[in-house]
């Protein structure tokens, strides 16, 4: 029983992460970039869903807005933050991605509000359910089915698409596809845009649980992320996602075995085992792509 | 097919191409010989699109194309094999191939066949198809980014030291894939340091030296110059 809660919320949490650090990574393999606004995309699509919901539209068209506008979001970032100064340097990059996270908090903050909005999810959200004696939230289990769902689809496209092939063949040498004909903005854009699909949905999970969308949402978000990809391997997306269900095991079982004391700091003894691994795994736990330059 | 004027590629302040240029006809075999650092990788690279040109023109076909971008290059039908011998290793040899036909994507049955017709010439990538290609020997991992290359139907095909590193007889093994190539009517830029092996199979060639072009000729005039030998060894014949 209580080991069946242990797994159900291992797999909800860790659900939740990889496809946080998914959005992350997928932008990652392709640059070598970190994108600091990826928690700012997690945002535009939380305040989308505010803004939509008091449409009185149906709520499957909130949440399909929410993902959308984050996809928009997200290849507006390559076209504002990245493009411009991408072949010139790589702090250039870092700056304009943390100004552009910056502006778009600070558009939140002036035109919406600074304090906390609330989304209306419906109700299945906040229902319980009962499985084998273990009661959980029955969002947990829409997160792990959402998981299980988006990560087949994703390995179906990379598998079994042409783009999908130009995508990972880019990840380790983007010159050498170019010059098979692959554009390299295609891909990137592509790229930006997956990162906004997975950002979306994130957001309709995340609020899911903390039930409201405010301008700092992205951050825990994109510190978990960045986080489970340091831990898996920054280059490799299975390793993303093994970060994410890592990550999410040592929050769960802190969170069990803590006293209560202790609790509030938990994130530090989440960080001093997020060292540990890195002292033995410095490149985090699956290496990625063999070769693989920057461009 | 190909003509190449006047072109200069920089490094910094390093001049490694100076005033280099070089036609190559329709169908025709052109070898561009030279030691190591030369500078016949970075002509190859600057006509690819992969290198930017400091000055200079490359034209295709009488269109101007200088410092076009290499999906560019691709898209107008050069195809580029890199020294570096680029299979992505993570990729199986099936998917290398595929991807080579990404300009070609919509034609399914086309793309099915010229794979096929490169299974049928070198069994071993068939046998080894679902195979990553990283784990192919390196004179497999050759023949699978020329054939990658030609997935595209090039109009024109530029090789970069397809020999290098590689055990004699699997060179051989390259150079009859090369002939094939030619004999199948593509146009083919070839840079070479193996000057036997590059002479034997081209038209016409020429000889780079510190950047520039010091010999040019039909590869009989080349292979008959006595400066061949000193422009390699300096001067020890």
């Amino acid at each position: 029983m209580s080991s069946l809660q242990f797994v159900i919320d291992v797999l909800s949490l860790g659900s939740a992460y990889a496809l946080m650090a998914l959005g992350l990574v997928i932008v990652y393999g392709i640059l070598r970039l970190v994108n600091f606004a990826y928690g700012e995309l997690i945002m535009v699509g939380g305040y989308t869903m505010f803004l939509v919901s008091g449409s009185g539209l149906p709520w499957i068209v909130m949440a399909v807005s929410g993902v959308i506008m984050a996809m928009v979001a997200g290849i507006a970032t390559d076209y504002v933050a990245f493009r411009p100064v991408r072949s010139r340097s790589i702090t250039a990059v870092l700056i304009t991605s943390f100004a552009f996270s910056t502006l778009l908090q600070n558009a939140a903050l002036l035109f919406i509000s600074p304090r906390p909005r609330t989304v209306p999810l419906p109700e299945i959200f906040s229902r319980t359910v009962e499985i084998a004696g273990v009661v959980t939230p029955a969002r947990n289990l829409i997160t792990i089915a959402v998981a299980i769902i988006l990560l087949s689809l994703f390995t179906w496209l990379l598998r079994s698409t042409v783009l999908g092939i130009a995508m990972r063949a880019a990840a380790t040498h983007l010159t050498m596809s170019r010059m098979l004909g692959v554009p390299a903005n295609l891909i990137i854009s592509t790229a930006f845009a997956i990162s906004g699909f997975f950002a979306g949905v994130i957001s309709i999970l995340w609020i899911g649980r903390i039930g409201t969308v405010v301008p700092g949402i992205g951050l825990e978000p994109l510190l978990i992320a960045f986080i489970a990809t340091v831990i898996g391997g920054m280059r490799s997306l299975q390793g993303a996602v093994l970060g994410g269900f890592l990550l999410a095991m040592i929050d769960t079982s802190l969170n069990y075995s803590l006293p209560q004391s202790l609790l509030q700091f938990r994130d530090a003894f989440t960080f001093s085992l997020v060292i540990l691994i890195l002292l033995w795994r410095p490149e985090g736990l699956i290496k990625g792509p063999a070769s693989g330059q920057r461009t | 097919m190909l003509e190449v004027d006047d072109l200069e590629v920089r490094y910094g302040a390093v001049r490694a191409v100076r005033s280099v240029s070089i036609k190559v006809a329709n169908g025709e075999l052109v070898t561009l010989l030279g030691a190591n650092g030369a500078g016949k990788s970075s002509t190859l690279m600057a006509i690819a699109g992969a290198v930017s040109t400091f000055s200079g023109r490359v034209r295709l076909g009488g269109a101007k194309v200088t410092g076009a971008t290499p999906e560019r290059m691709a898209r107008l039908g050069v195809a580029t094999v890199p020294e570096t011998r680029n299979v992505f290793p993570d990729l199986t040899v099936a998917e290398n191939l595929r991807l080579g036909a990404f300009l070609r994507r919509r034609d399914a049955a086309g793309v099915a066949a010229d794979r096929d017709a490169f299974f049928d010439w070198f069994p071993i990538l068939a046998e080894r198809a679902d195979q990553p290609a990283g784990t192919l020997s390196g004179g497999e991992q050759q023949m699978l980014v020329i054939a990658r290359a030609m997935m595209s139907r090039p109009r024109m095909l530029l090789l970069d030291e397809p020999s290098l590193g590689l055990a004699p007889l699997v060179v051989d093994e390259i150079f009859r894939m090369i002939e094939g190539l030619k004999a199948a009517g593509v146009t083919i830029l070839l840079v070479e340091q193996n000057a036997r092996k590059g002479l034997a199979v081209a038209d016409r060639a020429y000889v780079m030296r510190l950047g520039r072009i010091e010999v040019e000729g039909s590869a009989r005039e080349v292979a008959a110059t006595a400066e061949l030998q000193s422009l390699y060894l300096g001067g020890a014949a």
